[in-house]
């Protein structure tokens, strides 16, 4: 048996019935015809298919097509197994940013002392305790997308103050690591494992039970491939947005009337598709009053993708859906697309300034930070 | 600035390197490991006298803790 065979047999990918509503529903494929989910499973079904297919790194992982497709079959973890393969034989995708993204990845895997708490300021955290805020790469983004003012730091500094407001002084640590989100995609898993347990060691360390998140891709990860890999966590990840429901629903938090404001919401395919949550971040945006919630035509489980992931094979074909997307967000009448993960906001705003559009983009929880208050 | 032979090629070089020393710091890498210095093509002597006291001084750093697994 192949390698490639295997992996049909693992991922059950031989149930295929070759519909094609994979390829009919990819953003990818819409915009870049050359690359087809269907014809990658046909392919590798009837041994055509190769480690050395570049088609394999243009897959977004959105999950468009596996929740749609009529035979359940989960692509997007074929596709992180196809490039763990051809990742092993020396094929890459095309790492976006000259790949320093993927080199700081490779340096925190490393016996180093960060200095990533330096943007705390006036907020209040400790260094052990019960809950732990994983910051995530937002120190990071923050210097390299500041030309497109990614406001990635402010939106730590404001869930931080969401935090404190809830009355949490959460541990926040210098020693946290990239959650290995992108590596994992990007087909390596050794360099995904390292940081993992460097991380599980940190929150260990630290000794809280609660882990928040507001990054998507770091609570999917946490939740789905930290025990997939590591064995069951002495932690529980928790969302920052099912948090904030709690605390909400107890009357510990108020959120304020401030100017009104037509808002669309964007669904993060990690948050939404990937992680299933939906409702949570509607709820919180139709308790601001003044605010008024537009839905795009593809939202929930039809949000379109953001474009590009584990920074890779960014290109025209990015741009394409970004636009696509922006110019949607547009039409429902909003002035402003609300999305709830730091790197949809980097696109964006990327996007945003390549082509001058005039729409604003705002992260949920900048909004949540300037109107909450303890009730 | 802007006296280069790639037009703004340095001013693209003075902003990679602020950002790199910015990214270096948050990463906890001695900062003495990275430096840009401007030296033109025409000026042999010099290069070599910098890169030989640049030498030096990483080697004074000794050898880095990036060269081990955590």
């Amino acid at each position: 048996m192949t390698a490639i065979d295997e992996l049909v047999n693992t991922t059950k990918t031989y149930y295929c019935l070759d519909c094609g509503v994979c390829t009919g529903s990819c953003p990818v494929s819409r915009v870049f015809p050359d690359f087809s989910p269907r014809q990658i499973i046909e392919r590798s079904l009837y041994e055509l298919e190769d480690f050395s297919d570049e088609t394999i790194w243009n897959c977004l992982t959105c999950a468009q097509c596996s929740v749609r497709c009529p035979a359940d079959i989960n692509f997007p973890e074929f596709i992180r197994l196809m490039r763990d393969g051809a990742h092993g034989l020396g094929f890459d995708g095309m790492p976006a940013h000259n790949g320093m993204l993927q080199t700081i990845m490779a340096i925190q895997t490393k016996d180093i002392k960060q200095n990533r708490t330096s943007w705390i300021e006036d907020g209040k955290t400790k260094e052990t305790g019960d809950v732990f805020y994983f910051v995530g790469c937002k120190p990071y983004f923050n210097v390299i997308f500041e030309n497109i003012d990614a406001g990635s730091i402010q939106g730590a500094q404001n869930v931080l103050k969401i935090l404190n407001t809830c009355g949490v002084e959460p541990v926040v640590s210098n020693n946290e690591r990239c959650c290995g989100h992108d590596a994992l995609w990007n087909g390596n898993e050794d360099t995904f494992k390292q940081l993992a347990r460097l991380n599980v060691e940190v929150i260990r360390a630290s000794g809280a039970k609660q882990v928040i998140f507001s990054c998507p891709e770091g609570y999917h990860t946490f939740k789905e491939y930290y025990p997939k890999f590591l064995g069951e966590l002495d932690f529980e990840p928790v969302h920052i947005l099912d948090f904030l429901a709690a605390k909400l629903d107890e009357g510990v938090v108020q959120l304020e009337e401030s100017d009104e404001k037509i808002v669309t919401y964007h669904d993060p395919c990690r948050l939404g598709r990937l992680a299933g949550v939906y409702d949570a971040p509607r709820k919180l945006l139709e308790a601001i009053p003044g605010i008024e919630l537009k839905e795009m035509p593809r939202s929930r489980e039809n949000g379109v993708c953001c474009g590009t992931s584990g920074w890779m094979n960014c290109s025209s074909c990015s741009k394409e859906i970004q636009m696509q997307r922006l110019k949607e967000a547009k039409e429902t009448g909003a002035g402003t697309v609300v999305t709830a993960c730091p790197k949809c906001q980097i696109h964006f705003r990327c996007a945003k300034q390549a082509y001058n559009l005039d729409i604003e983009i705002t992260d949920l929880f900048d909004i949540v930070a300037e109107r909450i208050k303890t009730g | 600035m802007g006296d280069c032979h790639y037009l703004d090629g340095n001013v693209k070089a003075e902003k990679m390197f602020q950002m790199t020393m910015e990214l270096v710091e948050i990463l906890g890498i001695e900062p003495a490991r990275v430096r840009l210095e401007w030296i033109s093509s025409a000026e042999g002597v010099r290069f070599a006298e910098v890169a030989r006291e640049f030498t030096g001084q990483v080697k004074s750093l000794g050898p880095s803790t990036l060269k081990q697994a955590a």
